[in-house]
Order: structure tokens, then sequence, then C-alpha cells
């Protein structure tokens, strides 16, 4: 969990790379209007 | 609030994709708090996504439907080695993701509270979310109350004593009893146990001393998560050596991975020097797989570790634990769960953990516990049973002749609480410090009491981990200083509830909210910057006294999740923030009062004997 600070150098450096690619793939399917994309749930969640 | 849509089907399995990416402790803690759900809601169908690195522990549970792996290596190896572009690497993500976005999911848990998990679960279809995600600018977004508490008080450092299995569970379940209805009775079923794991021992393992159940064993974890973490292998040996002169029934087992085995060495050579016999002592650092490392936890008596997963793996085993907690580390988010563990851990932060140091120079704080202290609080946590706890602890330790050891020292013992008094693990100290507790240490349960207060909708009555001699003139001048800060910060949020209100209520009857007229339009204005200007107001109150950060922080992280695109909706939403502040304020106000009422002197009533 992100409470604590990530261990190593490689952790940061994997961390950090999968964020940017889970984001250039987001952007990405936004853009080409993917089917199947859901950006948030059907049912905005709200404050429980 | 949503109100709740029934499910369509209702019987039919709850599919249920969580999302685990953190370490094998975070995998462990989560793999509590979904057993915790799968027997209150026995049509939970479990799909859970882990690293692939951390994976040994999830594929062991029979009652996870599912285990999805994320094959990190494979995936970002080939980029950070450069053979690989970035832009190809997207392309194999977007051919493994694909079948989790195919899927209907009718409940994604995001429990990593990353970056880039949140992203991850922007892209999936679902019917709820709770954890991080993303909107539709991309922009970060808690999903539910529990995660904006974990945004906006566990990340940012803000003390506070709720055990972070307790948060899941407690999220997991408040999200399936909306959606889903009131759990079936599990009839106090177990969540922890030696069985918690389905184990594949070779038969090599099956010879190990370890499984005569004639023997006691200790099982000592050398290494933890960060250097600054990790107690000096010297001690470990000096605890050992204690542990084994003293008790010729035990031995003792040393666990780690391959990075230990260097403080190993160190740590037989010392017990050699002492005179240890060699039969009584085992090391498994670096040979054990998950099965074997799981299978002699489960078979220890007690586990002495830093902050690591093994700490987590024993509380699920039902292994005892004495968490020797050196470094920065917020024991009671994150320390052993159940009954009965003891922590050790420096008084006070030293300046390495106030500034969360990975720089080793500056802890002093592992200097601080020493072997005797741990040897003596083990000792006295292992014959509980003989002296039920009524022998104080300082007067074990005298007894030991190691009182120099409790100087700078604080000890804790685990306890889950009854559901009527809160519920969930919390540390009772074992030991008080002589000189009191500070007002961050004061803040830790009014926090926890708050955030039961917002999200479980009742609280146990205020004050109850409070004792009389924690409280010290220090902190009594400092209550009452916060008092004078925390009634200014209470009418600011009434104000801003009442402001946020007038706001809805000028909005809800406008065609739109571009079209008006312009005294509408300068009212609105006006609004608005009185919003603007009670938000300043806030976090200057938490700047000129932190121990009112927490409600900045909310404030922050509030604000910044409200739903809703027209003003109206704002405006409601707004006055539903500043209500739950001004909740939190009013229940921090309480403890003060509560706090310096102890304080008071009492009366005693004098009865003269002739």
């Amino acid at each position: 969990m992100s409470t604590d600070t990530l261990n190593t150098q490689e952790e940061k450096d994997v961390t950090e790379i999968l964020k940017r690619l889970l984001k250039a793939l987001i952007t990405e399917q936004v853009d080409q209007k993917l089917p199947g994309l859901a950006l948030e749930s059907e049912e905005k969640a709200g404050h429980a | 609030m949503i109100v709740p849509k029934p499910h369509p089907t209702d019987g039919a399995p709850i599919r249920c994709l969580v999302i685990q990416l953190a370490r094998l402790g975070d995998t462990i803690q989560t793999l509590m708090a979904l057993k915790a759900a799968k027997q209150l809601y026995p049509r939970l169908e479990i799909h859970l996504l882990v690293r692939e690195t951390f994976a040994a522990a999830a594929a062991r549970v029979p009652w996870i439907d599912e285990l999805i792996t994320l094959p990190t290596k494979e995936l970002l190896g080939p980029v950070i080695s450069g053979t690989k572009s970035e832009t190809d690497a997207i392309k194999d993500l977007a051919r493994w993701v694909a079948p989790l976005v195919g899927k209907r999911w009718d409940l994604v848990a995001n429990w990593s509270f990353s970056e880039a998990s949140s992203y991850l679960t922007a892209l999936l279809p679902a019917h709820h979310k709770i954890g991080f995600t993303r909107r539709d600018d991309f922009s970060l977004v808690s999903a539910d109350g529990w995660s904006q508490y974990i945004h906006g008080v566990v990340q940012a450092n803000v003390p506070q004593n709720i055990h972070l299995t307790d948060i899941l569970t407690t999220q997991l379940l408040t999200e399936l009893q909306i959606h889903y209805g009131s759990p079936a009775d599990a009839q106090d079923a177990q969540v922890t146990g030696k069985n918690f794991f389905t184990l594949d021992l070779n038969e090599d393992s099956a010879e190990w001393p370890i499984q005569d159940s004639s023997r006691k064993w200790i099982g000592i974890q050398l290494g933890a998560g960060q250097s600054v973490k990790t107690w000096d292998p010297a001690k470990w040996a000096k605890t050992a050596t204690y542990i084994l002169n003293s008790h010729p029934d035990h031995h003792v087992v040393f666990l780690g991975g391959t990075n230990d085995l260097g403080r190993a060495k160190e740590v037989q050579l010392i017990l050699q020097e002492n005179d240890i016999d060699p039969r009584r002592v085992l090391s498994l650092v670096g040979e054990t797989d998950f099965s074997l490392w799981a299978s002699v936890v489960g078979r220890c008596q007690w586990i002495f570790a830093g902050d690591t997963s093994v700490i987590h793996l024993a509380s699920v085993l039902g292994t005892r634990v004495l968490n020797v907690s050196v470094g920065p580390v917020r024991w009671s988010e994150t320390g052993p769960y159940g009954n009965g563990h003891y922590v050790v851990s420096a008084s006070r932060d030293c300046t390495g953990c106030a500034s969360k140091s990975v720089d080793l120079a500056e802890h002093s704080c592992s200097e601080q516990v020493s072997a005797e202290a741990v040897f003596g609080t083990w000792l006295y946590a292992n014959q509980e049973w003989t002296h039920q706890r009524k022998l104080p602890l300082a007067q074990h330790f005298a007894q030991l002749g190691f009182v120099d050891a409790l100087a700078g020292i604080q000890i804790f013992r685990s306890r889950i609480r009854e559901s009527d008094d809160g519920g969930g693990v919390i540390y009772e100290p074992a030991l008080r410090i002589s000189e009191g507790i500070t007002p961050r240490e004061w803040l830790s349960p009014v926090v926890g009491h708050i955030a039961r207060a917002w999200y479980c909708g009742w609280t146990p009555s205020v004050g109850q981990e409070l004792n009389r001699a924690a409280i010290n003139p220090s902190l009594i001048q400092s209550l009452r200083l916060l008092d004078e800060a925390a009634s200014v910060l209470e009418r600011v949020c009434g104000e801003g509830h009442r402001t946020a209100l007038e706001l809805l209520e000028k909005t809800a009857t406008l065609r739109s909210d571009r079209l008006m007229d312009l005294g509408q339009k300068n009212k609105l204005k006006a609004l608005g910057k009185k919003l603007a200007d009670l938000d300043g107001l806030v976090d200057r109150l938490a700047k000129a006294d932190p121990t009112l950060e927490v409600f900045s922080n909310m404030s922050r992280v509030l604000m910044h999740n409200l739903n809703g695109n027209q003003l109206s909706e704002l405006g409601r939403e707004s006055a539903e923030v500043y209500r739950q502040l001004q909740l939190g304020v009013q229940l921090m106000r309480d403890w003060i009062q509560h706090t310096l009422g102890l304080a008071r002197p009492v009366a005693i009533e004098r009865t003269f004997q002739n």
C-alpha cells in the first residue's frame, strides 16, 4: 500500500513506469473511443 | 449518499475484482479482510489481482475464485533495461489488460491506493468502485469515504489508530451492505488460524527438526523492508542467547531472504562465541519458499520481527508476534493483528523517524531498544498465564535487573476490541511512558474516533483509550490552546455549511448555471468568494496548530472529490462536507473537555475514625 515509502529504487522505477504506461493506455483508449472503457462506475460512488 | 440500486439478480454471485499491487505484507492484510467479507457474504466471487512477485500467499488460499497476476518483470523489465520502447510496452499492457476490461464487474476494490493503480481502476467497467480511480479528465478521485480518509489522513502522516486491516474490512463490508444488503450470520467464524493457507511442502521439509512438536521454537526474522527498519543483528544474537540460556526447552530458527545472509552469518558467529549449542539453532535464511516459510512460522510459538511481512503472516496463522519496531513505522496501522501480540519501540520519534529519512545515520531509535528490553518483554508475555498481567511490567524488569532497559522505550500489547467498544485491533500500553503523552499521541485515538463517527455512523463513548496517568501539564496547556482554535474552526465550519446551503438555495431555482441576471450573478460570486475565504481560514488555523491538520487535509480531499457539475449539486455537496468537518471538530472538542476533566483534581472523601 502506498502508505509507506517504496523500499527500493527498482520498485520506484517499476511503479513510475507502470503509472506512465497505464496513463498512456487510458489516454489512447479515450482518444480512440474504444468500446468497453469505463472511466467511472455506473453509479458514481459518492460519500459512503 | 447514493440511493442503492437493488442488485438485479439477488442470490447470484457478486463479481468482485480486488486490486492489490503493493507488497506481500499488504497482500496478506488484503487476504485477511477478504476472508472476513467472504464469510459474511458467501456469494462474493473474489478475483484478486496482485503483482507476480508477491502472488505466493494468495495462490494458497482456496476461497479466492481467481488469482490474476501482473507480470511486472515481463511487462516492465524490458523498458527498464532499455530493450523495449514504452510505445511497444503499452501494446503489451493493453493485451494483458483486455480480459479485465472485457468483464463486467459488480465491484472493483482498488486497495493499492497508488497513482498507478488508479489508472488501471479507471479502465475497468464496474457497477461500483472503491479506492482510488480517475475521473473523465484523469484527475485522481477517491471513490468512497474510507479512501478519502486514507488519502487525507493515513497517507498524509496524520496520527490515527485504526489498523489498515480494519479499514479495508470495514470499507468493503460497508460497500457490500449498501448495495447487497445485510450480511449472512457468520456465527463467529474464525478469520485467522493455522489452516489459513493450503501449503504444499515437499518430502524433505517433513524431516526438518522444526516438525518435532516436542520442541518449542522461536522464529526470528532478521531483515526488514528497509535498512532503517532493521534491528542490529548483534542485538538479535544477544536476545537469542538470553532465551536459549534461560529456557533449555526452547530453540531458535532464523528466517530471512538471500539479502539477510550476511546478517545470519554475523548472528551465528556471535552465538558460537556465546557457546550456544548449535543443535538448538537453525538458520533457514535464504532457503525458504512461501510454503516452507509459512509452515515454519505457523509452528513457532513466537515470531520476533521488525516491520516486515512476517508479522502479518504470523498474525493470520495465529502465531504470537513480538514486533521490534524501529525506523519510521506507524505500527498502530500496520502492526501485528490479533490478541496478545507485543510491540517494543523507542518512546519518541528520533530525528530520522520524524523526517522519514532512509539514512541510517539519522536514526537513533534502533539504539534505544536493547536486547534486554526485547528479552524482558518476551519473558513477561510468555508467562502471562502465570502472572495474569497483574504483575506490573516495570516490576518484572526490576526483578530481572533490567530496569535501565526501559529508559526511552514503550511497550504495547494488542487486543481485539469488542464491537460495542469500537471493534478492531488496538494496542494498549503495557508500559506507560513516565512523562505522559504528547499532543500528537493524544491525537491518534481522537482521529480514529472521528473516522468511526464519519464512516460507521456510531461511536463508542469519548475517551475510552485515554488514561488519567498519561496526561501531563504540557498536554493540558496544549489542549487549552487547541480548544480555542477548535472553537473558531467549529464556527468556520458552521458558517461554511450555512453559506453552502445558501448557494444551493440560490442555484436550485436557476434554469441554467450560465443564464442569470446580474444581481443573481453577483450574489453567487459573493457566496463563492466567501466559501473560498472560509477554506483559507481552515488552512490558516491548521497551520497555526498542526493538531487541526486532519481537518484541513480532509477539507481539501473532500472538496476535490465533490461530485456533480451543476452549481446546485456542488452547493449541496459542499454543505455536506462542512457538516462532516463540523461533526469531526465537535468530537475533537469533546475529547479535549474529557481530557481536561480527567486532569482535574478529584476530591477524596475523608473518613474520620475514632
